[in-house]
């Protein structure tokens, strides 16, 4: 029995088995709603994470010492400028990552309704209604700065005005929001199936009959949960969101281990073996838990907390996804010094993508799927990074992460932008030279078949 | 003509493209080609006249096939074209493809 056959078999088993089973997996219509819900809030985390950045200059003013440089006094300006504004800095963190749950159900109720074929603005109208009333009913309340001490309750009383709540629009609302957008729509439409729908008679405009069309589906939700909602708050003394999170708690610290960032790089990395977008396929489970470990961090940061996560979605980016997936691109240096032709010819083309986190050329260039000898790197340099990251940030050598740099922006900006550490950017490099170490033994013994293959093609040539 | 390139993210296949544009004779300078992420496609498909998918999102042929309809067919790119940006490679497939469509509804 020979080692190859065995991978073969493997090889097989992977491509015939599971690669059908993750391609039914990512095109399961409420797993799709999500990943896209999810992806399409994107952009509203980019511009909470300009604010965030504006409010935390790299810099600790307890750490600085007697004598500091003109480089340190600009960061200390800085400082003391973000921490005289700080609500008017964080003003647009509020208004787009701080509330993020709400789009995040507006954008999974409109996505849902897209593959269902139904009107994509009604799901997400009565899901954001419905996300409102269940994780932000309105309280009055009296702004602190128009109180003073002289003031007696009924002159207070008279102050107070309707506000939502934040609290849980934020990572806390983030699976309830998921829910509400997915269970919105399967109502919707069940309500449709059952023909329970009001008819306008014929000659009413189609505009005026489809706002009719909203109406039953929207008044069930809303009813319908507030009920339920009420009866969580009599029952169990909290709110929807509250108890979700306490429920979905020990999956949250699952995901969020140096265990979860290897067991899911793994098997993203396993489907890429095989030329399918492992992170396009496991996100749509993975990402809402990063996300929402992002958004917390936020929010502890600017409560002045320590960060509670680690394992977020930059830190997937940058750290673990450096140069794309597996890692690859201590491999891209790899090949352009590469005394191959070919090989040096695929590092030309993917050196430039590559700096941008984007190795597509390199996957199926090399290429890397169903390639036998760099199967162990490609599958586990990944899993390896995120292992190597995640102890160094607990360890607190380098800051956790908690802005949201776009994925495409090179490795050690991104990870020095996510975290405001500068010590990121250098564990990005040191990252780099421990994936070189791994890559370079299989990647010798690649480039020696294909330097010999390249010698036979110009032998037949000169025959 | 005009082809739309799907991939996850619309990064890889824009290199693709990319490589497409320049691989354009004199003749063609006026096609069309463009990259989408795939949650895109049922927004912008019915504005092309084929449509090739990223092999890295090949399992979503089939869904999008329905959402195109039988006038735009929608195929898959050979990876190693695919990684190697070969455009010329992938505007033949495209020409193919569009060929055997209008062969098609004439018989």
């Amino acid at each position: 029995m020979n080692h190859m056959n065995i991978f073969e078999k493997f090889s097989q088993f992977l491509e015939l088995k599971i690669g059908p089973m993750a391609a039914s997996f990512a095109n399961q219509k409420h797993i799709l709603a999500v990943r896209n819900g999810v992806i399409a809030a994107v952009p509203l985390t980019i511009v909470g994470g300009i604010s965030l950045i504006m409010a935390f200059p790299p810099i600790d003013p307890t750490r600085v010492n007697d004598n500091p440089n003109i480089f340190t006094q600009m960061l200390l300006v800085w400082h003391s400028w973000a921490s005289a504004n700080m609500a008017t800095i964080l003003a647009p963190f509020n208004m787009t990552m701080g509330i993020m749950a709400l789009f995040v159900a507006m954008a999974v109720g409109y996505n849902l309704s897209i593959s269902y074929k139904m009107n994509p603005l009604s799901g997400a109208m009565t899901a954001a209604a419905t996300f409102l009333l269940v994780a932000a009913p309105s309280q009055s309340v009296v702004v602190l700065s128009k109180i003073n001490d002289s003031m007696g309750y009924p002159l207070i009383s008279k102050l107070g005005q309707d506000a939502l709540p934040l609290k849980f629009m934020d990572a806390k609302g983030m699976f309830t929001a998921i829910l509400v957008g997915l269970l919105v729509v399967e109502i919707a439409r069940w309500l449709k199936k059952k023909n329970i729908v009001i008819k306008m008679p014929k000659g009413v405009p189609p505009a005026v009959a489809s706002s009719f069309e909203l109406l039953i589906p929207l008044i069930i939700c809303v009813f319908g949960f507030h009920l339920i909602s009420l009866l969580c708050e009599s029952t169990f003394g909290m709110l929807i969101p509250e108890a979700i999170m306490k429920s979905l708690a020990p999956f949250v610290g699952a995901v969020d281990s140096a265990g979860g960032t290897f067991v899911i790089a793994t098997m993203m990395n396993l489907l890429w073996f095989i030329g399918l977008h492992g992170p396009a396929i496991i996100g749509g489970v993975s990402r809402p838990f990063l996300d929402s470990n992002l958004l917390a961090n936020a929010s502890d940061k600017i409560a002045g907390l320590p960060l509670e996560h680690i394992y977020t979605t930059p830190f997937q980016d940058f750290y673990m996804q450096l140069g794309g997936s597996g890692a690859t691109l201590a491999l891209v240096f790899m090949l352009l010094w590469s005394k191959s032709q070919q090989l040096k010819g695929i590092g030309r083309i993917g050196l430039l993508p590559g700096l941008f986190n984007i190795n597509e050329p390199i996957i199926f260039g090399l290429p890397l799927i169903f390639n036998p000898i760099l199967f162990l790197p490609f599958v586990f340099v990944q899993g390896i990074n995120g292992v190597i990251a995640y102890v160094v940030t607990e360890m607190g050598l380098v800051g956790a992460t908690f802005v949201t740099a776009p994925w495409t922006t090179p490795a050690p900006i991104g990870a020095f932008l996510s975290t405001m550490d500068w010590h990121a950017a250098v564990l990005i490099l040191c990252l780099i030279v421990i994936d070189f170490v791994i890559y370079y033994p299989f990647f010798k013994i690649y480039e020696k078949q294909c330097i010999k293959q390249e010698a036979e093609s110009v032998n037949d040539v000169n025959k | 003509m005009k082809i739309l390139l799907v991939c996850a993210a619309g990064m890889s296949t824009s290199l693709v493209a990319e490589s497409m544009q320049d691989a354009l004779s004199e003749a063609e300078k006026d096609w069309v080609i463009s990259a989408e992420p795939s949650e895109q496609f049922h927004e912008v498909v019915s504005e092309y006249d084929v449509v090739l998918l990223g092999p890295q999102v090949r399992f979503k042929k089939d869904e999008f096939q329905e959402i195109a309809g039988v006038n735009i067919p929608v195929a898959v790119i050979n990876t190693m074209d695919y990684g190697r940006c070969r455009g010329d490679h992938i505007l033949q497939a495209a020409k193919e493809l569009y060929k055997n469509k209008a062969l098609g509804a004439r018989t």
